[in-house]
């Protein structure tokens, strides 16, 4: 990720975002991924932006490779499960602001982080 | 001295690896017979325009032979890997077995580079609305399917085949 407000040297990891495609695919927990349909769009590589509440870009990046999180709080039992596609990234930005992540083609979405972590999910 | 100069040219990258109708398959070689398989499955028939601009309606390719379909994206970092795994089928089935690749949610010109990068020596194209990758419940890729001769649809790999599976699912079939 590459921040507009920070040196990422000093501070390697800053806050997390998780930004969570909720595709359902099978797969085995923590394989690399991209987003299925319907959210293509969410893969290593694809562009996105982070503005603050006055609408201002912050941070602007490229999402890395995505990792298979579970869907469900359920063990089938088996190797490929329904998975979400997970992407974290890192952020060089104030912790206790609003801010708006615009991704392909997803709404944008508003979120805070709280305790140095937030969760997107793209819809 | 034919089939050396042949291997130069294949092996020079560019032109060869240009996803176009240049990389359609030969005849199938007279010594190759196929087995009837058990699949009841029908394989959704499609057409692709391919990174030439040609049009190629798939059914031709299977109606002789085998044919794996590999769905793709040049922005798949898996799909490198899936690549990687057909080299040594493709050299070992030659034109016995049909390759197509079927991009989706992609730009031509990001998949020309990665058709030449990654040395795919079959004929790809893109699937402009998806349709084909609705049709074979293709989610996000890589995804993998083979067809027999005639057209049933033999497997399909969501996330991907492994060399082991690709190669036990054609020798059910090809017989040499």
């Amino acid at each position: 990720m590459t921040g507009c407000g920070g040196d990422e040297a000093s501070s390697p990891a800053g806050l997390e975002l998780q930004v969570v495609a909720p595709d359902a695919v099978l797969r085995e927990l923590g394989e690399p991924c991209a987003g299925g349909q319907p959210f293509l769009y969410a893969h290593a590589t694809a562009p996105y932006s982070v503005a603050d509440a006055a609408g201002k870009v912050v941070v602007r990046g490229e999402l890395p490779e995505g990792e298979a999180m579970a869907a469900f709080n359920h063990d089938p039992g088996v190797e490929r499960v329904p998975t979400f596609c997970g992407f974290t990234v890192h952020a060089d930005v104030a912790a206790s602001g609003r801010y708006t992540l615009r991704l392909g083609e997803s709404a944008p979405r508003e979120f805070g982080f709280k305790d140095g972590k937030a969760m997107v999910v793209l819809n | 001295m034919l089939g050396t100069t042949a291997l130069l040219v294949a092996g020079c990258g560019g032109a060869g690896y240009d996803g176009g109708r240049d990389s359609l398959p030969g005849p199938v070689p007279d010594d190759v017979t196929f087995a009837a398989v058990e699949s009841t499955a029908v394989a959704p028939p499609f057409s692709l325009k391919l990174l030439d601009g040609s049009s190629l309606d798939v059914t031709t390719l299977w109606r002789d032979r085998p044919v794996v379909v590999f769905f793709l994206a040049s922005w798949c970092s898996r799909c490198a890997t899936q690549q990687e795994t057909f080299k040594p089928i493709i050299e070992r089935y030659g034109d016995a077995v049909g390759f197509v690749g079927v991009a989706g949610s992609d730009k031509a010109e990001a998949l020309k580079t990665w058709v030449a990068d990654h040395e795919v020596s079959y004929p790809v194209g893109i699937d402009p609305d998806l349709a084909t990758w609705r049709r074979y419940a293709v989610r996000t890729p890589p995804a993998v399917a083979v067809v027999a001769p005639g057209g049933k649809l033999m497997r399909g790999w969501p996330g991907g085949a492994t060399a082991e599976e690709l190669e036990a699912a054609l020798a059910e079939v090809v017989r040499d």
